[in-house]
């Protein structure tokens, strides 16, 4: 079985970083981007298995992002800074497939992003 | 008196005329040249601030997702954090760690914090006679040194400065929880709309508990804007 494939849109650098080793060190193949135009560019010749995006992208929204994830039929989880409750419920009346709240944890991440793709049959773990 | 080709044309009285266009000329030149070698030791420092960048987060990455590899990379992280304007930079990056991540890896972006003695830094900032430094040195202390830096932030609850004061009180709480606004409870004066909207979303960030004995001091608090508070928050705390 090929290495799932992750989108990271994150802007911030650091983030992005972090990110994108620890989900590597975990065998996924990761695509970081940082914008709204990048992650679309990137969807329309690529197959993923899951995206992973902060809500304020530059030039796409959180709610734009679900959007589009959901035109490819692709899971995401959105990263927000916002906890409030009408749009954690937008979010996933939207299709979002998880959601969560900064400050997070990179290991809360990992365990969310496992659990989608072993739901999709695409990890073992 | 003047035989040069070019010069000859010119009547001798009005010599200074043509000074005058030849010191602005090289004036020009001047500044041009100038903004030429400003415009290239930008894109120069441009570059390495880009190039220390990107290895500091490499770094930090490695130290927050390789804990056991913790003393190498910053023995690495030694001999590239060496000048001030670096020192920033990390500062700078540790504030988006602590508050972007929680758990084990905020505490190891405090654990780095901690290992360059930045606390030291920013306590030094909130003697500055420069109040923006001062906000600086707050952030740092109640994100990154959390309790570490309470009673110095706490002497500034009623700073002279309005913006000192506000980051002060909304510090307190990010620092406290429900107990920071107790202990502000009886020295706070008037708070202002920003720091109501600011301590309110800060508590509303995560969930909290206020019990029943927190709940009756704060809402019997001469404080018109304590109270007030306390009313609006009453509906998102767990009230034992």
């Amino acid at each position: 079985m090929d290495a799932p494939s992750i989108v990271l849109a994150e802007p911030n650098e650091l983030l992005r970083k972090v990110l994108d080793d620890k989900l590597s060190l975990h065998g996924f193949n990761v695509l970081p981007v940082v914008n709204g135009i990048e992650l679309e560019e990137l969807l329309e010749g690529k197959t993923v298995d899951l995206i992973i995006a902060e809500e304020f992208l530059p030039y796409k929204n959180g709610l734009e992002i679900i959007e589009l994830a959901n035109k490819k039929n692709i899971p995401i989880i959105i990263i927000s800074d916002a906890d409030l409750e009408e749009k954690i419920m937008e979010a996933f009346e939207l299709g979002a497939s998880d959601f969560i709240d900064k400050p997070f944890s990179p290991n809360e991440v990992l365990a969310r992003a496992k659990n989608i793709l072993k739901n999709k049959g695409k990890v073992n773990v | 008196m003047f035989e040069h080709k070019f010069l000859s044309w010119a009547p001798a009285d009005d010599f200074w005329l043509l000074q005058i266009v030849l010191a602005i000329l090289a004036l020009i030149a001047m500044v041009l040249l100038a903004l030429a070698y400003f415009r290239i030791v930008h894109i120069v420092s441009d570059v390495k601030r880009k190039k220390f960048e990107s290895t500091l987060y490499s770094l930090l990455s490695k130290i927050l997702n390789h804990p056991e590899k913790k003393e190498k990379y910053l023995t690495r992280m030694d001999k590239l954090v060496r000048r001030r304007w670096q020192r920033e930079i990390l500062l700078d990056q540790l504030i988006n760690i602590c508050y972007s991540f929680k758990g084990v890896y905020a505490d190891r972006g405090r654990e780095v914090y901690d290992h360059y003695k930045l606390s030291n830094r920013s306590k030094r900032k909130l003697k500055s006679l420069r109040w923006n430094k001062v906000v600086e040195g707050i952030i740092e202390l109640s994100i990154i040194a959390e309790k570490g830096g309470r009673r110095e932030i706490f002497k500034l609850i009623n700073d002279p400065h309005p913006e000192v004061r506000i980051e002060a009180r909304i510090a307190i709480v990010e620092i406290d929880r429900i107990q920071g606004l107790i202990n502000m409870n009886g020295v706070l004066g008037k708070m202002s709309r920003w720091t109501y909207i600011s301590i309110f979303s800060v508590l509303q960030r995560s969930p909290f508990k206020l019990s029943s004995d927190e709940f009756a001091i704060l809402a019997k608090s001469k404080n018109l804007s304590m109270r007030k508070l306390v009313r609006e928050l009453e509906p998102y705390a767990v009230v034992d």
